[in-house]
């Protein structure tokens, strides 16, 4: 294959331009991942003397962790968010798409969390599930639906799931975003059939609107699956994983930056964590795909 | 002609500049600084005495790096790791292990003269600056805690000033009773932060290590009672359901809501409480920390301040070190924020002793008294990170009730041991 003088300086053209960004992919992205892989085979502290090569050592460690299996449990666990936020997000998008008065503002109502750092959101809800002195308590205890405080953030059998609605919360807006983006992407036209047909709007909305939303389900599911398997903030500002609340990042993060600094084996979870998403994503898109056939 | 001449005149001058700029870099000497969380609170008082610094030593400047404490460790490690590790570093007695393990600590053995080293307080220079039988820093301020009590809260509950406890001992009764006829809380201790059940086993006078330091001993009767003394505090309610997994920063929210009735930290929470919330500090009395009725021991916490292995200008960043540590700056220091000097003889200053009737003079006297019977809590050189999660896992079993304190000990000894012997 031969290309004209042009056409060579076109090409050349177009992997100029992708070279800053291959050059900050490079240094920021495919750098620390090949780094990551081969720590992974080290026993390795930052500085320590005593680093060295230990092949698949950290592998076989971590297989016999039970800290490890339970917080790659506590991650999967945690996949109990997905579905509750397709529903609920799909439920605000569907509420805030049409056009009706002040819909802009609950729009960004809705956004807000998602622009708020996680800090302040720890420390709100915080204070809202506070065992003794919180709101949520109270009302409830006014309300009289509970006799005794619950234990919302310091029982091991709730802190995990209370966790979770603030994920839930926070994120809601992000996902409705996506919504509403795929519902205007529906043609009007098929809406306007299904009118004519007589639909009711719960028809129009199982057979139109959810068919046609198939392909933002499937983002929607792959990114908050994603999410919800590298879920690290909401733990460390509420729980600092105690009360079986470690997940698999938090867990990470504890023996590779914090305490003895293990990065060899942290590494080598991560690159666990990395087959996991992989394998999981794999499988989601395709079962995803298979049902939208369906 | 003429032209090309200016362009050879312009370069020349240029290249004079250039390297009259390079030999006065040259000259100039630059100590870092690492500290943590100090600015901009203490800027009055670091700058001038940076500036006097200098002026002793024409061409030295000290470039101040200071840091938040959260993540401060892992900045400092990011920094080592950089190679480019600041020249003086403030580190605690808890972090120094890790650093001087990773050699990126100079020994001060031949840096600091002996007769320096000899005026701070031996059992803090062994305690707190030592790393495998070598000095690795010199102890800086050293800080104590006191107990703030809000009489608001006691008032309520129908008691007065004799009623506060001085002893952990009198606590329970008071808590109950507060708790009872209040609602509100006494006391909350912090059970699962850096083995703070480690802590309390320590200054009840419990030897955690043998000899050797290679094996724990701490399962024996009173560290069972000790134990069972926090554990049955916060299973009888008498402290916040919280308190199992919270960390230091919730007691002093809670003393400044006006829900807690005691909460035992350093004096300089004191400014805090009278900015944030200056009912509560109105209705504050300070008194001396408790402790156990058999053993009156006290924790002290200590600052150093250490030199990076790779520091260019070791002599000099070590008569820094000095200077910032020496009697006379560490007694202006205590001046300006209520913290105890690690010079013997600054802390046998009348400043500690003739004080005013104030919640902070009263701090200070009691503070400065506390040291003499105060102890620094250490950690195994070696692990320690395992051993205080170690430490922290079991605490929380046993608040939770999985595992009996009897239990707990054991398996807190057993699982020491093993980790020690890796």
């Amino acid at each position: 294959m031969r290309f004209s003088g042009s056409r060579l300086r076109q090409i050349f053209l177009a992997y100029l331009f992708l070279l800053p960004t291959l050059i900050i992919l490079s240094v920021f992205l495919f750098y620390p991942m090949l780094r990551a892989f081969l720590l992974s085979l080290w026993d390795y502290s930052p500085l320590s003397p005593d680093n060295k090569f230990v092949g698949l050592d950290n592998f076989i460690r971590l297989s016999k962790d039970a800290d490890f299996w339970r917080s790659l449990g506590n991650s999967f666990l945690y996949l109990i968010v997905v579905p509750i936020i397709i529903i609920l997000s799909l439920a605000l998008a569907l509420l805030v798409e049409p056009k009706i008065p002040f819909v802009n503002f609950f729009r960004a109502a809705y956004y807000m969390p998602v622009v708020t750092m996680m800090v302040v959101v720890a420390l709100v809800w915080k204070m809202i599930f506070d065992t003794d002195h919180g709101i949520l308590n109270s009302l409830l205890s006014r309300m009289s639906l509970i006799s005794e405080n619950v234990p919302w953030l310091t029982s091991p059998k709730l802190a995990l799931f209370t966790v979770m609605t603030v994920t839930i919360w926070k994120g809601l807006g992000y996902y409705m975003v996506i919504f509403i983006a795929g519902l205007r992407s529906i043609p009007h036209e098929l809406l306007e059939a299904a009118m004519i047909d007589g639909c009711k709007s719960r028809q129009t909305l199982l057979h139109v609107k959810i068919p046609m939303l198939w392909p933002s389900i499937t983002l929607v599911a792959i990114i908050s699956s994603i999410s919800a398997l590298q879920v690290f903030e909401e733990i460390y500002m509420m729980t600092q994983g105690r009360l079986g609340t470690s997940t698999l990042v938090f867990y990470i993060y504890d023996l590779g930056v914090r305490g003895e600094q293990e990065m060899g084996y942290a590494c080598a979870m991560g690159v666990a964590l990395f087959c996991i998403i992989f394998i999981f994503t794999f499988f989601n898109v395709r079962l995803m795909g298979k049902a939208h056939k369906i | 002609m003429a032209h090309r001449n200016n362009k050879l005149v312009i370069f020349v001058i240029s290249l004079i500049l250039l390297f009259a700029t390079i030999q006065l870099q040259a000259q100039n000497i630059e100590i870092s600084f690492f500290t943590m969380q100090l600015r901009p609170t203490f800027d009055d008082y670091f700058l001038p005495l940076f500036e006097e610094f200098e002026k002793a030593h024409p061409g030295v400047k000290i470039k101040w790096l200071d840091h938040p404490a959260t993540n401060y460790e892992t900045k400092l490690l990011t920094s080592f790791m950089g190679d480019n590790p600041p020249d003086v570093v403030n580190l605690t007695p808890q972090m120094l292990p890790s650093f001087a393990s990773r050699s990126v600590l100079l020994p001060l053995e031949g840096v600091v003269p002996k007769e320096i080293i000899e005026i701070y307080y031996p059992n803090v220079v062994s305690d707190a600056c030592t790393y495998g039988g070598k000095i690795y820093a010199l102890p800086w301020y050293l800080a104590g805690a006191v107990a703030m009590v809000n009489m608001n809260i006691f008032k309520e509950a129908g008691m007065t000033e004799k009623d506060i406890p001085a002893t952990y001992d009198e606590l329970v009764d008071v808590a109950k009773v507060i708790h009872e006829k209040t609602d509100k809380f006494a006391f909350f201790p912090i059970y699962t932060e850096a083995a703070s059940m480690h802590g309390m086993l320590f200054v009840r006078g419990i030897p955690i290590l043998d000899e050797t330091q290679t094996k724990a001993i701490f399962n024996v009767p009173k560290s069972v009672e000790t134990f069972k003394f926090w554990i049955d505090f916060y299973k009888n309610g008498l402290t916040p359901r919280e308190a199992l997994t919270a960390t230091h920063r919730r007691p002093i929210e809670l003393y400044k809501s006006g829900k807690l009735a005691i909460f035992h930290n350093g004096a300089q929470f004191l400014k805090l409480i009278q900015s944030d919330s200056p009912e509560v500090y109105n209705n504050t009395v300070v008194r001396p920390c408790m402790y156990w009725k058999d053993n009156e021991l006290y924790t002290i916490d200590v600052q150093n301040l250490t030199i990076a292995a790779k520091c260019k200008n070791p002599k000099l960043a070590a008569e820094f070190a000095a200077f910032v540590t020496n009697g006379e700056n560490q007694l202006k220091f205590c001046k300006i924020v209520t913290i105890v000097p690690s010079v013997i003889k600054a802390a046998e200053d009348p400043f500690f002793t003739e004080v005013e009737d104030t919640p902070l003079g009263l701090a200070r006297k009691y503070i400065a008294a506390q040291i003499k019977k105060g102890v620094v809590v250490r950690f195994p050189e070696k692990n320690s990170a395992k051993l205080i999660k170690a430490m922290d896992d079991i605490t929380e079993k046993v608040g939770l009730g999985q595992i009996t304190p009897e239990e707990g000990i054991k398996q807190a000894e057993d699982k020491w041991n093993e980790i020690l012997r890796k």
